[in-house]
């Protein structure tokens, strides 16, 4: 195909369930002997990170908050620094605390991981300033992306599908798309700044409701509006760029599976999807990554339509929380190669996607109250594990869980030579997962494997949410279990003209799902 | 019906249970070989679970009004469910606020979670400040009876 800047070879036949494809786990012969790589970041992704690094033989700086001293990713690199307190604005928002938790630590490289300052430019642009390698891709493609309006002129500049859109918003041209609309942060991201509207009657509230929730977390009111695609599937292509020029891309996966808009299962080849379409897909990744000169790993984000249309919608500039649903399919080391093109490296050649590989997020967060969030001590974690199981954990068992930050605990992916037997070690991995301590979203993940619209393949963003929520126990349940509770609790029954003792009895965990 | 506050209240002839915004009254009594009986349904009480129906819930009994340090089980209501930080304070001392209202915005995990007024009345005092940490289940906002 013509995207690929690199021939196609034949599959590792050697690659054994949670294969590693040998060739390209090596740095740029000759390797850069100096390099000593600062992770700015916490969590899964820091621990992720640093493993790959120990197997290149790179040494490593783990940075950390107050909230996160003896954190699983200040155990595990070779040396931890703390960066300030818990609030992130004051440590792992705080360019120039990190910067000089690099020049402390004589540390040479900067990976960003992702969220906190992955995406800022201004922050990549700090670290070349200081003459470190920036792990990821130039400021200026970094910020073409950031603005969304801009990155939707670029793709639709290079030929790849929108849906139609406005950017200088009022209430006619927004009306002229066609109701229903959805209103975007330009500055956006994670659902935050977002509205759809269906009704005339609901635009200038959702415009001033958007602006002002943008202005709060991006400090960005600026909007731009899209015709809203519903029932939408979320779709995207792993790409890598040699910032030279050349694209390579890497698969399809599926993330439709969301809460708030925010990922939590995610899997690849997409269900259903044609061979043809996927390679659409992977063609415009391709031409968006190049004609930008984009270097290291990014994705490329589109959404689908049920009349099996795509439309650019963004591209994510940093490695991804599901990149490793990718690796198992590929046998690549993303972090690996993104290690590899920061230090000038060429892209892989293409590897065959093989099998089916699917990730849950274990998240602490309780499904049975709206997925709110849900802090506290692990106080148990049983890893899963068995054939095509991989397990990458921000946390060990007793560790504390701060409020502070991100709710992801841990992703537990499965792969197999099918969807069908990949679904069925996920479903037994998850059985086998013990986590105590702080509620999770394992349990209506595991009612999700077995959901038959799952199954089948093809369900929208806005599927789980509903779905879940309907099978919370109902009003009346609670009801009857709570009078049960009490009276066995042995609180009497009340003699007439007494007041009767009052029990509160808020519901902490709610047993198992469904 | 997630995040709804259950408090149940013994009464004669059962329990008068509050679900959210509704009032439900269930018949409790027990069989002559001891088995509680709900709604005339067996049910099954362990230490801290009932089972009933085939469904079983966990359930935790906190004390009065304000119990704190249990995370993530009550609703938004006045207090935050969950360790958190204040975004935003939607409410001064002496607004007359509607059931439902938003109060105020704390974020946990990153995640903005808004407190409503479960009944209409008047502020009477505010216990919380932007970027100020509260714990689980400890008042914020308070209202007039």
């Amino acid at each position: 195909m013509a995207c690929f800047s690199a021939p196609s070879r034949s599959p590792d036949g050697g690659a054994a369930d949670t294969g590693y494809n040998p060739g390209h786990d090596a740095l740029p012969d000759p390797p850069s002997p100096e390099v000593k790589l600062l992770v700015a970041n916490r969590g899964e992704i820091a621990v992720r990170v640093i493993r790959t690094a120990r197997t290149l033989g790179i040494p490593t700086v783990a940075v950390f908050s107050e909230a996160d001293r003896g954190a699983l990713h200040t155990r595990l690199a070779d040396e931890a620094v703390e960066i300030g307190p818990g609030p992130s604005a004051q440590s792992y928002l705080d360019g120039a605390r990190l910067l000089a938790a690099a020049a402390r630590t004589g540390a040479t490289a900067v990976h960003p991981g992702y969220g906190f300052l992955s995406e800022r430019a201004e922050f990549a642009a700090a670290v070349l300033a200081a003459g470190l390698l920036w792990v990821g891709p130039s400021p200026a493609s970094m910020a073409a992306m950031a603005d969304k309006a801009a990155a939707r002129r670029t793709a639709g500049a290079l030929g790849l599908p929108l849906t139609a859109g406005v950017e200088a918003i009022e209430p006619g041209n927004v009306l002229a798309l066609g109701l229903p609309v959805v209103i975007k942060a330009i500055a956006g991201g994670g659902g935050r700044g977002m509205r759809v509207v269906r009704h005339e009657r609901e635009l200038a509230e959702a415009l001033e409701g958007a602006a002002s929730e943008a202005l709060a977390a991006f400090g960005d009111g600026r909007l731009y509006a899209e015709r809203f695609v519903e029932p939408a599937r979320h779709v995207e292509v792993q790409s890598l760029g040699d910032g030279r020029g050349g694209a390579l891309a890497l698969g399809v996966r599926e993330c439709s599976v969301q809460r708030r808009g925010q990922k939590l299962l995610e899997e690849t080849p997409v269900p259903g999807m044609s061979e043809a379409l996927a390679a659409a897909l992977e063609a415009d990744a391709c031409t968006l990554v190049r004609g930008v000169a984009y270097l290291g790993a990014g994705t490329v984000e589109f959404l689908l339509s049920p009349d099996g249309r795509h439309s650019f919608l963004e591209m994510n500039t940093r490695i991804q929380v599901e990149a490793g649903i990718t690796e198992l399919v590929t046998g690549l080391d993303l972090v690996a190669e993104q290690l590899r093109l920061a230090l000038g490296g060429e892209l892989p050649e293409r590897p065959a996607i093989r099998g089916h590989a699917m990730e849950v997020r274990i998240c602490a967060e309780d499904p049975r109250l709206g997925f709110a969030p849900s802090s506290g001590r692990v106080t148990r974690l049983r890893a899963p594990a068995g054939p095509g199981i991989r397990f990458d954990a921000g946390v060990a068992e007793g560790d504390a869980i701060p409020e502070l930050y991100d709710s992801l605990l841990a992703k537990v992916m499965a792969f197999g030579p099918s969807r069908e037997s990949a679904i069925g070690r996920m479903r037994g991995a998850l059985d086998e997962l013990e986590v105590a301590g702080v509620a999770t979203t394992a349990g209506v993940l595991r009612a999700v494997l077995v959901d038959p619209a799952f199954l089948a393949g093809g369900v929208g963003t806005r599927w789980l949410e509903p779905w879940a929520s309907a099978r919370s126990p109902s009003p009346a349940l609670l009801a009857a279990a709570a009078a049960a509770f009490t009276v066995e609790r042995g609180a009497p029954p009340a003699r007439a003209g007494r007041e009767a003792p009052t029990v509160s009895s808020p519901w902490a965990t709610l047993g198992r799902w469904p | 019906m997630a995040g709804e506050l259950v408090t149940s209240r013994v009464v004669a002839g059962g329990v008068e249970v509050t679900v959210g915004d509704r009032v439900v009254h269930v018949a409790v009594s027990r069989r002559a070989d001891g088995v509680l009986l709900v709604n005339g349904q067996a049910a099954e009480v362990e230490a801290d679970a009932v089972t009933l129906g085939g469904d079983r819930l966990d359930v935790q009994v906190l004390g009065e009004r304000g119990a704190a340090g249990t995370g993530g089980n009550a609703g938004p209501g006045l207090s935050s469910p969950t360790p958190a930080t204040v975004a935003r304070v939607l409410v001064a001392v002496g607004d007359e606020v509607e059931a439902g209202q938003a109060l105020l915005v704390v974020v946990a995990m990153k995640t903005e979670l808004t407190l409503v007024a479960p009944r209409a009345g008047r502020v009477t005092a505010i216990h919380a400040a932007p970027l100020q940490s509260v714990r689980a289940g400890v008042p914020l906002v308070e209202l007039s009876a």
